[in-house]
């Protein structure tokens, strides 16, 4: 009874607004929400933010996050639904429109729209804009124009990634590797002087392949000092380290390129170039005249080469068993494919060697990306409908609770307390005011005086005092009547004053219990409202998780496809390279076997 | 006629159903977003119904003096929440976002909210602050945004609180 009169007054304490705090407008900042949560990458939440709003900043925002979540076609709707009612759309948002106009195979919308961005923006969506042009160009071979456009970009990572793009596509086209070394240097410039910790992948990248196209050209030298750069634990350090070796294998240095193939040679096989080194060590022992320790190379090389195979052999097996995503993604520790781009990935482990290779490709990546997202749906589905159980147990417990007939008791008990302090309120209200009219004093005295004249009153009813006794207490009674008389005007005020207040209290409960009965009244109906929804909710979620299950499987199929194919290809790989280190190996026994033949017919004509 | 009618729609629907499996993707995508909107909705209905809901939003406006590491939040002297930020989360905030940083609920009435934050200041300084509000909770949903600025002339940062309409 007690909790329940606390809970009306607790909701009878409802003052008109918060003391210290100034007003926003909520709808405005409610976009900067779906901003910040869009920002940090919960693109979902955003667009939960602004669902209902209709403003064209909501628009762009919606258009934004359906971008970010591969939603193409509503991205673009949005985005130009924002454009058709007249508004200009933010840097941010008319990337995002380019980018699902690019998706969605509209091209020259999405030409025209980088272009207006690479005019007007000199921050990272100009940047990203020019380089989608320039990458455009560079498809339709129109290598001048992409030229031009990444010419007129400022520095920053999309420009340099822009000119390695240009320098390989001159690379495939010119058999001199001028034109393609200047754009590598340009790329390199436009990462700027802290490159090494901003980007150290594409500083690595554009080293690497410095290095090689400089080697093709025959210039050692050259290539030297672009791959002396390359640091020693990256994805592209094994080739380089290869790249390195071939480079001073040309200026006859076999010693030192040996020392760069063996540290080549403790990298994983998986890695591009790590193969190679291993073939090169025969080569550099047998080209500096070792030629039982270019043997014993080589035989290392065949041993190392069967055993990869026999490594590629188990990953194809558990590609087959366990699928592409479980048996390569997950068991190399990942869900998801963000990593990639990380520099502190381990470069120890086979499988990782051959995933990250694997997922150089764009193709790769998004499969694999298609099925880490799908996964971490149904996963978050799956919570969702453990969720949705819980919801409803609680709604119907709570619809059990206050469908029960007691609170009715209960709450109809505390309308009759709210009534007899009522009814006391008014007998003292009739009280004060007959005691103001009939000026009775002692009845108004406060504090001590009050108490005094109360134990006046019990003295005197004990009915056994003396005449004397008597003389004295009326006396006594006399002074506190004449004190009381002196405060009688503010002893009225104030008892008038708290009886002001307990009716001010009184009101407040009355209001209150009667919102919280009708309350109650609603609850049962609001708690039905609820578990219908909780209900339709969730047979949603279940039609949505099979959906999402049938999905998984298509593109898990599609990955473990791609993967066998590729695990295939460096399977042939390695076997060509096991075939030519046992050519080597034959030709060196050959090569031996003539020589200690030739020895000994030379000591047998002596 | 009719059967030649009736295979050739069913080829045209054959080729319509098989769309491009990136097309199914998205569009799965798309309803589950829309569930994912109604699940939060529901969600929020259910714990945090209007009349006791009460929501705590935090928004930066320190940017070239104070980098923001953690913000810790009581309620009437209980923890509420506490949060570390990451690179990523202070750029959102430095770029105009309000983190939503505690939802919950409270009965109708004055209560306080103390909020802590840590951080380091242009000069160097680490600065841990406190700052404390007293915020009464009526019958709608009571939302208040906590905004960390620095203001001229020490640039110190500090903390002061809005109420959303």
């Amino acid at each position: 009874m007690r909790a329940v009169l606390s809970l009306v007054f607790a909701a009878t304490m409802l003052p008109t607004g918060p003391a210290r705090a100034d007003a926003v407008n909520r709808s405005d900042r409610i976009r900067d929400v779906a901003r910040y949560e869009l920002l940090v990458g919960h693109a979902d939440r955003a667009l939960h933010e602004i669902w209902n709003d209709t403003s064209p900043q909501s628009g762009m925002l919606r258009g934004e996050a359906y971008a970010r979540m591969g939603i193409a076609a509503k991205a673009r709707d949005a985005l130009l639904a924002v454009r058709s009612d007249g508004q200009a759309l933010s840097d941010p948002a008319l990337l995002a429109l380019a980018r699902s106009q690019l998706q969605l195979g509209d091209n020259q919308a999405a030409y025209d729209a980088l272009t207006v961005l690479v005019r007007r923006s000199r921050q990272a969506e100009g940047l990203e804009a020019a380089y989608l042009l320039a990458e455009a160009a560079i498809e339709s071979e129109a290598y001048d124009r992409a030229g031009q456009i990444l010419g007129k970009s400022p520095d920053g990572y999309w420009t340099a990634m822009g000119y390695l793009n240009l320098a390989t596509a001159y690379a495939r086209q010119d058999s001199d590797t001028a034109r393609s070394l200047i754009a590598l240097r340009v790329a390199r410039a436009m990462l700027g002087d802290e490159a090494a910790t901003d980007y150290p992948e594409l500083l690595q990248r554009i080293q690497v392949t410095a290095g090689y196209l400089a080697l093709r050209s025959d210039d050692p030298d050259k290539a030297l000092s672009f791959l002396n750069k390359v640091t020693l634990n990256g994805y592209y350090t094994p080739q380089a380290l290869y790249l390195h070796g071939l480079a001073l294998a040309r200026k006859d240095n076999y010693r030192s390129a040996m020392q760069s193939w063996h540290r080549a040679r403790k990298f994983p096989l998986g890695f591009p170039g790590a193969a190679d080194a291993w073939l090169g060590m025969g080569r550099g022992y047998d080209e500096s005249g070792y030629l039982g320790q270019a043997g014993e190379a080589y035989l290392a090389a065949i041993s190392a080469f069967e055993g990869e195979l026999v490594t590629l052999r188990t990953l194809r097996g558990q590609v087959r068993e366990q699928g592409g995503y479980e048996a390569m993604v997950r068991s190399a520790g990942r869900d998801d494919v963000e990593w990639f781009l990380v520099d502190s990935k381990t470069l120890t482990q086979p499988r990782l060697a051959y995933l990250i290779h694997f997922m150089e490709h764009p193709d790769a990546q998004q499969a694999v990306r298609d099925v880490a997202g799908l996964t971490r749906m149904e996963r978050q589905l799956q919570r969702r409908l453990s969720d949705l159980d819980v919801f409803e147990g609680m709604l119907k417990g709570r619809l059990k609770q206050v469908s029960h007939q007691g609170n009715s008791a209960r709450i109809a008990r505390v309308g009759e307390g709210i009534e007899r302090l009522s009814q006391r309120l008014q007998t003292l209200q009739a009280r004060l005011d007959d005691a103001g009219e009939q000026g009775q004093v002692a009845d108004l005295a406060t504090g001590e005086t009050a108490d005094k004249l109360a134990r006046i009153r019990r003295i005197r009813s004990q009915k056994n005092l003396t005449p004397e006794e008597q003389a004295r207490l009326d006396r006594l009674e006399g002074v506190l009547t004449w004190k009381a008389q002196e405060g009688f005007d503010r002893a009225r005020r104030e008892h008038a004053s708290h009886l002001a207040s307990i009716s001010g209290s009184l009101d407040a409960a009355k209001t209150a219990y009667k919102r919280f009965d009708s309350e109650l009244n609603r609850t049962p109906e609001r708690f039905r409202e609820l578990l219908s929804r909780v209900k339709a909710a969730r047979s949603q979620t279940q039609s949505l998780i099979m959906r999402v299950e049938s999905m998984r499987e298509q593109v898990g199929d599609q990955l473990d496809q791609r993967l066998m194919a590729f695990l295939d290809d460096q399977a042939s790989q390695m076997n060509a390279h096991l075939d030519r280190s046992e050519q080597q190996l034959a030709h060196l026994y050959e090569h031996l076997a003539l020589n200690n033949a030739a020895s000994g017919r030379t000591g047998g004509d002596q | 006629m009719r059967l030649i009618l009736l295979i050739t729609g069913l080829l045209v629907t054959g080729a319509l159903a098989a769309e491009p499996l990136s097309d199914d993707i998205a569009s799965l995508k798309a309803d589950v977003a829309a569930l994912n909107h109604t699940l939060f909705q529901l969600e929020e209905d259910i714990l945090n119904p209007a009349n006791t809901q009460v929501a705590v939003y935090l928004s930066f406006n320190a940017r070239d003096y104070f980098v923001l590491d953690s913000v810790e939040l009581a309620l009437d002297g209980h923890p509420a929440v506490s949060h570390l930020y990451s690179e990523r989360e202070r750029k959102a905030l430095e770029q105009g976002g309000v983190q939503r940083l505690y939802l919950g609920n409270l009965a109708a009435g004055e209560h306080e909210l103390s909020a802590v934050f840590n951080g380091q200041g242009a000069n160097d300084h680490y600065y841990r602050k406190d700052a404390s509000f007293t915020i009464r909770k009526a019958t709608g949903k009571a939302q208040y945004e906590l905004v960390i600025d620095a203001r001229a002339p020490a640039f110190e940062p500090a903390m002061r609180i809005k109420q959303w309409d």
